[in-house]
C-alpha cells in the first residue's frame, strides 16, 4: 500500500517560502497549540469542517442530508458543530462552497504530481518545494519519500518546522532537504509552555542538531505582541541562536499575522487576538538590532511592510 | 518602433548631433503625438533577431522610460523570447507595477514567429511581426490583417446543440445546424460531436461573411495602399487582396466557456447521471431559477484556468479543431485564415446575446476575455492560470492567443520584479502566446466585498503575509479598502 499523508493545502507560486517560486504543501496536524497559530485549520490531525457563512445561500441541502447538525430559520442557516463526526457529507452537497472539508488523504505520487506543475517556473527562478502545515514531521515517512522524488527529479527541496518532534522523525526527513525554516519562538521554558503547550528543550535540542546536519537554515520568529517583542526577548532568544550550529545562515522575525480572526470562525473555534494591529517597520527594526547584538554572525532581516 | 530608429538614433548620438536626454524628449513627444482617447496607436520594444539573439537595444529602454514617465495609457508591447535579457523584461515588468495601466503588455516570439511561418510569411518578415490596434497580428507595411472582422462566439455551439439548431436566447430563430433531438445523444462523444458540429458551421459563415464583405471592398483605402507593399504593384487596393500578405484573423471568442459547459454536462449527465439534458436544458431557459443549482454547476466541476487538464484540455481540442478546421474553410474560400484566440470587446455583446450556459453563466452575463479564464473562476494562483494559458496550441494561432490576467498591485513591487520576470520567461517556455497584467484598485476591492463570486482570485498582502480577499472578514476588508484608497491623490 503506498504512503498516504493528510494535506490541509497546497499553495502554488509562494514567494515567501524559501528561494525563487515555490509550491508550499501543508500537511495536517501539529503537536503544538500556539495561541496566536495563523493556520488552525491545520492544528487537527483529523479532516475538519470548515464554514463560511457569508458564500452561504439558505439551500437547505446539508440539511437535507444531515438534519442533526444542520438547522435552518427560514434562510438563515446554523451550524451545530457538537457531536458532528465530519464526516464530510454536507460539504459534498453544499453547491456554494460555504461548507467544505479541510484535509485530503493524499498519496505521494498525488502530492508530486501537483508539486511537478510548476517545475519550469521552479527552474527559472531556482525555486522547489517547501513541507509546511501544521507539522510535516509528524509525517515524517511521507515527507522523505516526497523529497526524495523531488531530490530525484532535481527539485530544490525545503521545510518548515516546529522541530517538536522525535529525534527520529528529523532523521527520516533531513537527508532530503536542502534547505530548512525552523521555528523558534519563546526562551523562557514556562513560558513557552504557557502559550505554545509544548517543552522548548527538545525544541533547541532537535534544531541544535539540524543545524549540524544541514547546510543551510533560516530560523523565523514569529513576534507576537505582548508576549515575546521585547528587546529582552529578542536577547534570549538570540543567546540561543548563538548555540547553535554552522547550518543556521539567518534569522527571520515575522510580524504578527492579523488575518487568522476568519480561519478561526470557520472552524467555530475562539479566536485569541494579540491586538488589531501589526507591528511597524521602526518596531521590527529595533527588535532586530536586538537581536544582533547578541547574534553577530547571522543576518537578521524581516519583511518591510 | 525602436529598431525603425535606432540606425539614427545610433549616428546621431556618434557624431554629436543629438543628446540622449533630447533623443529621451523626442521620443515623449512621439508618444504624445500618438496618443489618442481610445489609445490604440501601437508601438513595440524587444523583439528577437533570425539568427535567434535578442533585439533589445539601448532604445527599448529609453520607450520603456518614457513610458513611465509620461504615466498615460500608451499603447506599448514588449516582444520577448527565450533569448531576451532578463534585465530587460524586469524593467518592462517594472514599469507595469510603477504605470498601474496593464502597459506594457507582452508577446511570445517564441510561438508567434512559428506561427507566422506556418501560415507561409517569409522568415525576415515573421521576425518583423508587430501588433496593430489591441493584439492584431501585422508584417509593418506589407499586409492587410483584416483586423477584428471575422468574429465568432464558440459559446453559442452550445445553445445550437441543446436547442436542435435553434437558439436558446432568441428561439424564434434557428441559426445551427439540425443535429438532432437531445434525447439522442446516448455518449458523451455524441453530444461532443454535435457541438463540434455547430462550432463548424460557426466558422463557415463567418468566413464566408468576411470574405464576401472585404470582396465587396466597400472601404477602398488609396491613401493605406500607396504605403503598403504589394497595392501598387499588383494595381489592387489593399482591401482588395493588394497587400503582399492579405489574410483574415478568425477571433474565437467563448472558448473557456464553452469548456466549462462541456465539462459540466460529461460529467451531471453522462458520468454521475445526476441530471438529463433535458433537464439543463429547462434550467437554463429558466436562467437558473434554483441558485443553489447555479453553484452547483459552478462549484461541483474544474474550471479552466486552473491548471486541471480535464477542463483544460478540452479548450485545447477546441482550439486545435478550429485550426483544422480553418484550414479546409482557407481552401473552400481560397483566403487565407488565421486563427485568433480574442474577442476583443465583444466578451460583453456576445454575453448579451447568449443563453444561460451549463458554466454557471446567467444569461446576458459576459462570456470571457479571449482565453482568460471566466471571471472569477480561477483560484489556483498565477502559475497555474498561467500553464493553463500556455496549454493552447499557440504555434497554430499567427492572430494570437490572448490573456489577460489580473494580479494584486502589491504582487507587483519591485522587490518582486525578478520572480515575475522568471514566471514570465518559464510561462514563455511553456507556450504562452500574449499576456496582458492588469492591476487592480481600490474600486474593485470595494466591488469585490459587494459580489465575492466575481473576485475568487483576488489576494492582498497586507505585511508578511497574503491572503485571498474573499476569506477575509468583513472588517478586515474594510481595513484593506480603507488603506488602498489612498492610493488616488
Amino acid at each position: 500500500m503506498s504512503l498516504t499523508a493528510l494535506i490541509s493545502n497546497i499553495s502554488r507560486g509562494s514567494l515567501h517560502d524559501g528561494k525563487g517560486i515555490r509550491t508550499v504543501v501543508y500537511f495536517k496536524g501539529c503537536n503544538l497549540r500556539c495561541r496566536w497559530c495563523h493556520n488552525p485549520e491545520a492544528l487537527s490531525r483529523k479532516k475538519d469542517i470548515l464554514y463560511a457563512p457569508v458564500k452561504c445561500i439558505g439551500c437547505g441541502k446539508c440539511a437535507s442530508v444531515c438534519p442533526e447538525h444542520h438547522g435552518f430559520n427560514g434562510k438563515e442557516h446554523t451550524y451545530f458543530r457538537k457531536d458532528c463526526r465530519r464526516c464530510g457529507s454536507c460539504a459534498e452537497i453544499c453547491p456554494t462552497g460555504a461548507l467544505s472539508v479541510c484535509g485530503k488523504e493524499m498519496s505521494v505520487e498525488e502530492v508530486f504530481a501537483e508539486i511537478k506543475k510548476d517545475r519550469h517556473y521552479y527552474a527559472a527562478s531556482d525555486g522547489g518545494v517547501t513541507l509546511s502545515g501544521g507539522e510535516c514531521l509528524l509525517q515524517a515517512d511521507f515527507c522523505a519519500a516526497l523529497l526524495k522524488k523531488c531530490r530525484a527529479e532535481k527539485i530544490h527541496t525545503a521545510i518548515e518546522s516546529a522541530f517538536f518532534t522525535d529525534e527520529k522523525n528529523m532523521e527520516k526527513v533531513l537527508p532530503f532537504v536542502d534547505f530548512v525554516f525552523a521555528d523558534l519562538k519563546i526562551a523562557d521554558p514556562q513560558k513557552h509552555r504557557r502559550y505554545t503547550g509544548g517543552d522548548n528543550k527538545k525544541i533547541i535540542e532537535n534544531i541544535r542538531i539540524m543545524s549540524s546536519t544541514v547546510k543551510e537554515a533560516t530560523i523565523r520568529i514569529p513576534v507576537i505582541p505582548g508576549v515575546n517583542d521585547g528587546e529582552e526577548d529578542m536577547e534570549a532568544l538570540g543567546k540561543i541562536i548563538g548555540s547553535f550550529a554552522d547550518g543556521i545562515k539567518s534569522v527571520e522575525l515575522l510580524k504578527y499575522n492579523i488575518l487568522a480572526s476568519s480561519k478561526y470562525a470557520s472552524l467555530g473555534k475562539e479566536y485569541c487576538s494579540f491586538g488589531a494591529e501589526t507591528q511597524s517597520n521602526e518596531k521590527m527594526e529595533i527588535l532586530k538590532n536586538a537581536l544582533r547584538k547578541i547574534v553577530k554572525n547571522i543576518p537578521v532581516f524581516f519583511e518591510r511592510s | 518602433m525602436f529598431a525603425c530608429f535606432y540606425p539614427y538614433y545610433k549616428k546621431d548620438i556618434d557624431e554629436g548631433r543629438i543628446g540622449k536626454d533630447e533623443a529621451f524628449e523626442l521620443i515623449c513627444c512621439l508618444w504624445l503625438k500618438l496618443y489618442r482617447d481610445y489609445d490604440v496607436q501601437q508601438s513595440c520594444v524587444g523583439g528577437t533577431n533570425p539568427d535567434g539573439t535578442s533585439a533589445v537595444n539601448e532604445l527599448s529602454y529609453m520607450m520603456l522610460d518614457a513610458t513611465e514617465r509620461l504615466d498615460f495609457i500608451r499603447c506599448l508591447s514588449v516582444r520577448f523570447s527565450q533569448a531576451t535579457e532578463k534585465d530587460f523584461l524586469k524593467r518592462a515588468l517594472e514599469v507595469v507595477g510603477h504605470v498601474q495601466k496593464g502597459i506594457p503588455f507582452f508577446f511570445n516570439d517564441d510561438v508567434m514567429i512559428p506561427a507566422l511561418l506556418s501560415k507561409g510569411i517569409a522568415e525576415e518578415d515573421a521576425y518583423n511581426y508587430t501588433q496593430l490596434g489591441c493584439v492584431e497580428t501585422v508584417i509593418p507595411g506589407k499586409s492587410n490583417p483584416h483586423a477584428v472582422t471575422g468574429e465568432t462566439n464558440f459559446l453559442k455551439a452550445m445553445e445550437y446543440t441543446l436547442g436542435n439548431g435553434r437558439s436558446l436566447a432568441y428561439p424564434e430563430f434557428s441559426p445551427g445546424v439540425c443535429t438532432g433531438e437531445i434525447e439522442l445523444f446516448t455518449t458523451y462523444q455524441s453530444f461532443y460531436d454535435a457541438v463540434i458540429k455547430q462550432a463548424d458551421k460557426i466558422l463557415d459563415v463567418t468566413c464566408s461573411q468576411v470574405k464576401k464583405y472585404c470582396d465587396a471592398c466597400i472601404a477602398p483605402k488609396a491613401y493605406k495602399s500607396l504605403l503598403t507593399e504589394g497595392c501598387l504593384e499588383s494595381g489592387r487596393d489593399f482591401n482588395e487582396k493588394g497587400a503582399i500578405y492579405d489574410y483574415y484573423q478568425i477571433m474565437l471568442g467563448g472558448i473557456p466557456n464553452l469548456a466549462d459547459s462541456l465539462l459540466v454536462i460529461k460529467k451531471f449527465v453522462y458520468e454521475e447521471k445526476k441530471y438529463t439534458l433535458r433537464e439543463i436544458k429547462d434550467i437554463l431557459e429558466s436562467n437558473f431559477a434554483d441558485e443553489s443549482v447555479r453553484m452547483e454547476f459552478i462549484n461541483k466541476v474544474s474550471k479552466f484556468g486552473n491548471d486541471i487538464d480535464e477542463v483544460d484540455q478540452i479548450a485545447v481540442d477546441l482550439v486545435n479543431h478550429a485550426c483544422d478546421e480553418l484550414e479546409k474553410l482557407e481552401k473552400k474560400y481560397g483566403r487565407s485564415f488565421h486563427a485568433q484566440p480574442f474577442t476583443f470587446l465583444w466578451m460583453i455583446d456576445h454575453g448579451k446575446t447568449s443563453a444561460a450556459s451549463p458554466d454557471g453563466r446567467r444569461k446576458g452575463e459576459p462570456i470571457a476575455y479571449s482565453v482568460s479564464p471566466m471571471q472569477g473562476r480561477d483560484f489556483n494562483g498565477l502559475t497555474a492560470v498561467l500553464n493553463s494559458i500556455a496549454k493552447f496550441p499557440t504555434k497554430r494561432t499567427p492572430g494570437t492567443t490572448s490573456a489577460i490576467v489580473e494580479v494584486d498591485p502589491k504582487l507587483f513591487t519591485d522587490r518582486n520584479i525578478g520572480a515575475l520576470a522568471d514566471i514570465l520567461i518559464a510561462s514563455g517556455k511553456k507556450g504562452l502566446s500574449n499576456v496582458q497584467f492588469n492591476t487592480v484598485d481600490a474600486e474593485t476591492l470595494i466591488d469585490a466585498k459587494r459580489h465575492p463570486e466575481k473576485y475568487n482570485n483576488l489576494a492582498v498582502r497586507v505585511s508578511g503575509f497574503s491572503q485571498k480577499f474573499n476569506l477575509l472578514g468583513a472588517d478586515l476588508q474594510d481595513h484593506i479598502i480603507g488603506r488602498t484608497k489612498h492610493t488616488c491623490l
